[in-house]
């Protein structure tokens, strides 16, 4: 089917099109009416180029970054995002300035979209000065504005949106807060307990689920009861979302965004999705899946795959300007990498800075180390 | 003049220069007879033994006093109608009354006063007493100190013929509960005289100062924090329309509103972590803890999100929170909501860790901390809500701040050091009264206020000072506060001045049972922290201490 389409394409020869009408993937309501969010949209050169693109880009980050993993020049954490791209850059290319998100530690995806260059997050990882932390936080506290991370503790970053969610209520600036979690955090009770704070005092915050269906080495089925995520908000009205569509996650986007900066209260969502590389670079990713089952994804529902199946097909772009586009991603990442294995590490002064914003001493590892920070 | 009445010599503002020489000291050889409508005192005797004479009246009480200096190192004794202070008024608040003028003037050991008072009640009869004792002190007082008494308001009669009984009136008399807690402290003090260190949970006790509790102390540094920075608002169960569980937030939200003052449910993890994402997006939320011990509820919110952010991000993210709440003992609450947590918090970089004791370091304290861009942990303690404290013209003004990081010393010592915070430092100061009254052994009490960072100077300081030190704390001996505080003495230069091991005391190392006499000797009480320092001073060796120390 794929192929056909992308045959199609290389006959008809250069795009011409400059905007095309795109089908959507069938989204499902919960305590919602249906048929909310319309069934196509329209599709930009611009916009489909400016989509690719940047999933072509954590694409290749991450990719590249399992290399260096594997080349011991990450260490500790390292939780990849390929697969999921669609989530990321659908939805913020529906947010405003003004909203901010917060999500777990599958985070690298998300801090490129929030403005870190792949510089930035790639010298991070390898624990360099010139990372988004100054080498300090690692793989999974990566911050941004708007953006608060990147957090370690399964689960925790879900009050903590609704705290954001509660400024923006607050400020009155019109913001909305972007929650994300995984399906093997939609269980926690904290998420719970901030589903009935966000319902009561009617937060603008949108509680998402990357739905990649394992939490770790455990299937949705081994971990919940009911796997219907987009329903767990029960009061809260829930959406289904297929999550490798990137175009379908915009429109959801755009529609969540606009329902909650309305002042209706949160939403929850779940996008359904994929990781093709394990929980992490610890995890082979293959004692609970079959390799079919990844190959199997690849094939049909790869989100790069997707967008350029539909932008050949509508005549938006053409096969050559897309391969340009992986190119393009590949050399940026390329640079980046550079940049990430040479830049030095932190000075060790740095080890006792930012522990306080007043001035303050620290003790070392040993007695004779005493350090003033701030004075 | 006699030699030991030099230390009195410069206060004298009437100079003899001869007149009447006799050296018998019970002879009256008054110029004229004082009469209740003498404003001040009137100095009789000789040069050698001058004593003075004055009368002071309220309502239907008429009371005579005589005041005699003492000799350098006499304590003072205090007689009316020829029985001792305390015999004579039973209420701990009457005593304090008689002995005001003193207070104002820290002129305890300075004289031996024989009082007669008649008539009147209890209350005539204190206020009379006081009146006659601060006009019958003018003679020997410096023109200062005059005019302290005199803006005290001790030097004129009181005309009231009714009292008022509502608090924070001016002239009101205290209300019920607190004169039940005084009153609960009066066995203790029955018989010293003059001892008021155990009263005053605030060091100054001066002219503008005002007499609130420690509740209403922090409600009105809550109250103006949250008017003076629309950022700051409050939230926790209970806090806004039921006054506050233990209403330090009356009137707040009738103040302030639903915006700012914000009732939770019961989701301790679920709203501490709004609350830390709200301060991650630039709010200062004050977030409340019923008590501590539900704070564990939510402790991965408080460590891992709010204390660390600010590292991991390399100074990217600030977290301007304030958790606050009541920690450690209550009255009978049992194991589970009896627990100290300053060891628990204070263990964590990144937070900032408060223990006020008196009044003025709950406000001092918790206007630092709400103004301070660091997560700050702010440990109450429910048991200290309802005592009575002094706050001073200096800590009632709205920018008052204590330093976050600086102990304070309560009451200064030659022979020991003992360091303590929150509750406890009520009981160390009692306890320290107690050592020199029967031991003569001169503690010096340090209220370490902040537990991180914690303030070693002070500490090493007051070592160097007293070469031995005790700690006192209501929480575990295991990796407590106590422990930390010696390690750092030990790896000081302060442990070179140390003439005997240091020693804790401690909440006993179990959980809390219920029975009031179990729960008692879980506490660290008098008798614990006199045990230790007298086997610290060898004053009294004992066996069952196995730190060798003799």
């Amino acid at each position: 089917m794929l192929l056909r389409q992308l045959f199609r394409g290389l006959r008809s020869g250069r795009a011409s099109m400059s905007s095309a009408q795109i089908e959507l993937s069938q989204y499902k309501y919960h305590n919602l009416d249906e048929g909310l969010i319309p069934g196509s949209t329209t599709l930009t050169a611009d916009e489909a180029r400016d989509l690719y693109y940047k999933m072509a880009v954590i694409r290749r980050m991450e990719t590249v970054s399992s290399s260096m993993y594997k080349e011991k020049i990450i260490r500790g954490f390292c939780h990849l995002y390929s697969g999921q791209e669609a989530i990321c850059v659908g939805l913020r290319s529906a947010m405003q300035p003004q909203d901010s998100v917060i999500t777990a530690y599958r985070a690298h995806g998300w801090t490129y979209m929030m403005g870190v260059a792949p510089e930035g997050v790639m010298a991070e990882l390898t624990g360099r000065k010139i990372g988004c932390a100054k080498g300090k936080g690692g793989s999974m506290h990566m911050y941004a504005p708007n953006f608060y991370g990147g957090n370690g503790i399964v689960g925790a970053q879900v009050p903590l949106g609704g705290g954001v969610g509660f400024a923006h209520k607050y400020r009155d600036d019109n913001g909305v807060c972007i929650t994300l979690y995984g399906d093997g955090a939609a269980n926690q009770g904290q998420v719970f307990e901030t589903y009935n704070i966000a319902a009561l005092w009617k937060l603008p915050c949108i509680f998402i689920c990357e739905n990649n269906q394992y939490g770790m080495g455990t299937s949705v089925d081994r971990a919940s009861a009911c796997t219907d995520y987009y329903t767990r908000g029960h009061y809260i009205p829930g959406l289904f979302v297929d999550g490798m569509d990137v175009l379908s996650v915009r429109e959801a986007g755009k529609w969540a965004l606009e329902y909650c900066r309305s002042g209706k209260g949160p939403l929850v969502m779940e996008m359904k999705t994929y990781r093709y590389f394990g929980h992490s670079m610890s995890d082979p990713g293959t004692s609970y899946r079959t390799r079919d089952e990844v190959q199997e994804v690849r094939k049909s529902r790869d989100p790069l795959l997707l967008l350029k199946s539909k932008c050949i097909e509508h005549g938006i772009l053409s096969e050559q300007e897309l391969t340009g586009m992986d190119k393009e991603a590949k050399k940026v990442i390329d640079v980046a990498q550079e940049v990430a294995k040479t830049a030095p590490e932190p000075d060790l002064s740095e080890c006792y800075t930012d522990v306080f914003t007043s001035p303050y001493t620290v003790r070392g590892a040993d007695q004779s180390i005493n350090v003033a920070v701030g004075h | 003049m006699a030699a030991e009445y030099g230390h009195l010599l410069d206060m004298f503002r009437v100079k003899y220069d001869g007149g009447n020489t006799s050296s018998s000291s019970s002879s009256v050889a008054s110029t004229h007879r004082t009469t209740v409508n003498d404003v001040e005192g009137c100095l009789e005797g000789n040069p050698h033994e001058p004593y003075s004479i004055a009368l002071g009246a309220k309502h239907t009480a008429r009371a005579r006093v005589e005041l005699r200096p003492c000799a350098e190192k006499e304590s003072s004794e205090v007689r009316v109608n020829n029985v001792l202070l305390s015999e004579h008024f039973d209420y701990i608040q009457d005593r304090e009354q008689v002995l005001f003028p003193l207070s104002v003037t820290k002129m305890y050991d300075s004289f031996h006063i024989t009082a007669t008072v008649q008539g009147g009640g209890r209350s005539s009869q204190s206020n009379a007493v006081r009146l006659a004792l601060a006009r019958a002190m003018v003679p020997f007082l410096h023109e200062s100190l005059v005019e302290k008494l005199r803006l005290a308001g001790l030097l004129t009669r009181d005309p009231r013929r009714r009292e008022r009984n509502k608090i924070a009136q001016h002239g009101a008399r205290r209300k019920k509960q607190i004169m039940q807690a005084m009153r609960m402290l009066a066995p203790k003090l029955a018989n010293s005289s003059a001892s008021l260190a155990t009263l005053r949970v605030s060091s100054k006790r001066c002219m503008a100062s005002k007499h609130m509790t420690i509740r209403d102390a922090l409600n009105s540094a809550i109250d103006e924090e949250i008017a003076r920075d629309e950022r700051v608002f409050l939230l926790g169960e209970e806090v806004a329309q039921y006054d506050g569980a233990y209403k330090v937030t009356k009137n707040l939200h009738k103040t302030y509103g639903d915006k700012r003052v914000i009732d939770t449910p019961i989701t301790e993890m679920g709203f501490a972590g709004i609350a830390v994402g709200a301060a991650f997006a630039g709010l200062r939320p004050i977030c409340e803890f019923m008590t501590f011990n539900f704070s564990l509820q939510a402790i991965d919110q408080i460590l891992n999100s709010a204390a660390k952010s600010h590292y991991m991000s390399a100074g990217f993210v600030t977290c301007p929170i304030v958790f606050r709440g009541p920690n450690g003992m209550a009255a009978g609450v049992a194991a589970q909501h009896s627990v100290c947590y300053g060891a628990y918090y204070s263990h964590c970089p990144g937070l900032k860790v408060i223990a006020p004791y008196s009044g003025e370091d709950y406000r001092g304290l918790i206007k630092s901390a709400i103004r301070d861009d660091d997560p700050v942990v702010f440990l109450e303690n429910e048991l200290a809500y309802g005592n009575p404290t002094d706050i001073s013209e200096e800590a009632q003004s709205h920018d008052f701040l204590l330093p976050i990081g600086k102990a304070h010393v309560e009451r200064e010592g030659s022979d020991v050091t003992i360091v303590s915070f929150s509750k406890q430092v009520g009981l160390c100061l009692e306890a320290a009264e107690l050592l020199k009254q029967e031991l003569g052994v001169n503690a010096e009490v340090v209220n370490l206020r902040t537990l991180r960072p914690m303030d070693s100077d002070t500490i090493f300081n007051s070592v160097k000072k007293t070469n031995h030190l005790l700690t006192v704390e209501g929480g575990w001996p295991q990796s407590g506060v106590g422990a930390e505080i010696i390690a750092r003495v030990s790896e000081s230069d302060a442990f070179d001045y140390l003439d005997a091991p240091p020693m804790r005391v401690t909440q006993a190392d179990i959980p809390v049972p219920y029975a009031a006499n179990l729960e008692r000797i879980t506490q660290p009480q008098v008798e614990n922290i006199v045990r230790s320092v007298k086997h610290m001073l060898n004053i009294e060796v004992n066996p069952n201490i196995r730190n060798y120390a003799h």
